[in-house]
């Protein structure tokens, strides 16, 4: 008996070891909480809590997606270009052949992209940076093409209900982005495709050699970072009730930086989408805060800036690196 | 995939670019049948903004109507050195006239200057440099429009209330510029304050997130100031909410369809047609004039059209042209 309380304790202290990086962030999402709510008195109400996470939403989304690229070793700057070019195209879709065709184009599209940008990095082997990058240049292009530069397709009221309906008083996106994000989580967290995307993403030749296929692993892990992007650009044009193709300019880099923010490691090969969710929570309640004290824009991108690098430089440190710092670890497949 | 493979991809997708990029390519027709015939160079800022595409069609449709025009554009998207090299290559086309947005007031004044000594008319239209180098400016003082502005502010809250800017993108000119315009006005009334203020991209999500927020620590906000009417739309979704859409002053700027017809559902108050497409003609039509002998004044003023909840029930999409 008292053998087994040593090693569930001995088992609580590792995990809180390998997960110090998550910890350390996890107190900073609530020390920044509890100083907003007691500095601002109306930061704690309901609608405002909504309201950051109405805001907040769609970062969440193409984060989902994100968090299972990265951790299989890749990238993807894509995602905000792709979640515009799928709004543009839903709303245009929707403008001819009505809602359900709407959906279904913009979903397509993520799908699309994501596949291009998983055949691109598998079959010919281009570095996931460049490669998506291009697809970041070249799906922007196209959704301005295609709305004639535009700032937005605006739609008829009747469809405004799409993004307006609540549920029990809370907006049904939220309950979109909860069921994204359970998926995300069973998927990377409890599914054997997640258990190759770590495998892949910590080694990639050993991965090989205990049989697992790595380019479908990385070609599945960018489709579904693509039809995130999509939903996210659906939602996009619920909310507003309109095709954006301008929106959505560095929410690629908003996400990658939520992801690492989390403590879920650029090189691949370890971290989770609960970790991403504190990076995107940090983020909003950031900017949220910095918006309700009037700081001025300026000041506002100096401190993301400084969150984004102490997020860095303690990710740097690494799980089990709590002793002191350790500034060469690059350990793989720990997690 | 083998390298060879490979490399031939990459040269059937190198080929298949340069086929669509001459497709999309319109090349000048060559004119010159009668002896009045002019080639005027253009140099927009964007090919992408809403603003500078409309203009493009204006000076597409004046051209086509006057018969006698060959326009010729180059695309910079922003980048000032690539506008450089575009004003210079027109030069070197020897066009008889040119049209410039300049993107950066400093890095566009080489091209300003080239032109100068080649003897060729030179508008700035929309954004200008330093007058002595351009002949006329086809533009507006966008300081008188944030006052406009602010005078309808003022009027609705009857002497004393609270604002909130959401302003665009931090260092734009005309972001500064009206600004400035709207505060000077504002500062004549010391009941009326301006409680937040905030920049954001020109998209509806970014404004509506700063709105939200705004809308957070100042719940009682009596109006608000949207830098474009693209930010006011996106406002809008803000206020709806919270229920406050139609109940708070709103205001924007460009005169766009949508942002007229919420104006009509009562849903924004206030807005300034830029009416680009006219833009573009008045430019092409006052440049035309000035290489035919008739001097352009130092600053065309452009024929925008305020519009006021009152008015929005009898404006036309063409009006806004």
């Amino acid at each position: 008996m008292r053998k087994r309380n040593l090693a569930l304790s001995d088992r609580v202290k590792a995990s809180v070891r390998q997960n110090a990086d998550a910890l350390f962030v996890l107190a900073l999402v609530l020390l920044l909480f509890v100083v907003l709510a007691a500095a601002h008195p109306r930061f704690l109400s309901v609608q405002n809590i909504i309201g950051v996470l109405q805001q907040s939403m769609f970062l969440l989304v193409v984060s989902v997606g994100m968090t299972v690229v990265i951790v299989a070793g890749g990238l993807d700057l894509s995602v905000g270009s792709v979640a515009a070019l799928a709004s543009s195209v839903a709303a245009m879709t929707l403008l001819q052949h009505g809602a359900a065709a709407g959906l279904a184009a913009g979903l397509a599209i993520g799908l699309a992209a994501g596949a291009i940008n998983g055949l691109v990095v598998t079959r010919l082997a281009v570095n996931p940076f460049i490669a998506t990058m291009a697809m970041m240049v070249g799906a922007r292009g196209l959704a301005l093409a295609m709305t004639g530069g535009a700032a937005s397709i605006s739609l008829p009221r009747s469809f405004e209900a799409l993004g307006s309906l609540r549920l029990l008083g809370i907006p049904l996106l939220l309950f979109v982005t909860l069921a994204v994000f359970v998926a995300g989580f069973y998927l990377l967290h409890h599914s054997g495709f997640g258990l190759r995307v770590f495998a892949v993403g910590s080694k990639a030749a050993a991965a090989r050699l205990s049989g697992i296929s790595v380019s479908e692993t990385v070609l599945l892990a960018f489709v579904w970072s693509g039809l995130c992007a999509g939903i996210a650009g659906l939602m996009f044009t619920a909310r507003f009730n309109s095709g954006l193709p301008t929106t959505g300019v560095f929410l690629e880099l908003y996400a990658v930086a939520a992801v690492v923010l989390g403590g879920t490691r650029l090189s691949g090969g370890r971290g989770g989408l609960l970790r991403t969710l504190l990076g995107v929570l940090l983020i909003a309640f950031l900017q949220n805060g910095l918006n309700l004290f009037n700081v001025s824009f300026y000041w506002q991108q100096v401190a993301i800036g400084v969150v984004f690098l102490c997020a860095a430089i303690s990710s740097l440190a690494g799980p089990a690196a709590g002793a002191g710092v350790v500034w060469t670890v690059r350990r793989t497949g720990d997690a | 995939m083998g390298r060879g493979t490979r490399r031939v991809l990459a040269l059937f997708l190198l080929a298949t670019a340069l086929v669509l990029a001459a497709c999309g390519g319109r090349p000048a027709a060559p004119g010159g049948e009668a002896a009045k015939s002019y080639t005027i160079g253009v140099a927009l800022a964007s090919a992408t903004h809403p603003l500078y595409v409309a203009m493009k069609v204006g000076l597409e449709e004046q051209a086509a109507a006057m018969g006698n025009v060959n326009l010729r554009f180059v695309q910079a998207e922003e980048d000032p050195v690539r506008q450089l090299n575009g004003i210079q290559d027109l030069i070197a086309q020897g066009v008889d006239g040119l049209l410039v947005s300049p993107i950066d007031a400093q890095a566009a004044i080489p091209g300003y200057e080239a032109a100068q000594a080649a003897k060729i008319p030179i508008f700035s239209v929309a954004r200008s440099v330093d007058p002595q180098y351009q002949d006329a400016h086809v533009g507006a003082d966008w300081s008188e429009y944030g006052a406009m502005i602010a005078e309808h502010h003022v009027a609705h809250l009857g002497g004393s209330g609270t604002i909130a800017l959401v302003k665009g993108p931090a260092g734009a000119s005309f972001v500064m510029e009206m600004e400035e315009g709207f505060k000077r006005v504002v500062s004549n009334y010391p009941d009326i304050k301006i409680v937040a203020e905030g920049n954001t991209m020109l998209t509806k999500d970014e404004a509506a997130r700063l709105a939200s927020d705004f809308l957070t620590a100042h719940p009682d906000l009596d109006a608000i100031f949207a830098n474009t009417d693209e930010q006011a739309l996106g406002i809008i979704t803000a206020l709806e909410d919270r229920g406050l859409a139609g109940k708070v002053f709103l205001s924007g700027f460009d005169g766009i369809p949508p942002a007229v017809a919420a104006m009509r559902e009562g849903k924004m108050h206030f807005t300034i047609a830029l009416r680009p497409v006219t833009w573009g003609k008045k430019s092409l039509v006052a440049l035309i004039e000035h290489i035919e002998g008739t001097p352009a004044p130092a600053l065309v003023p452009i024929d925008v059209l305020p519009i006021t909840q009152a008015d929005a029930a009898s404006v036309t999409d063409d009006d806004l042209r």
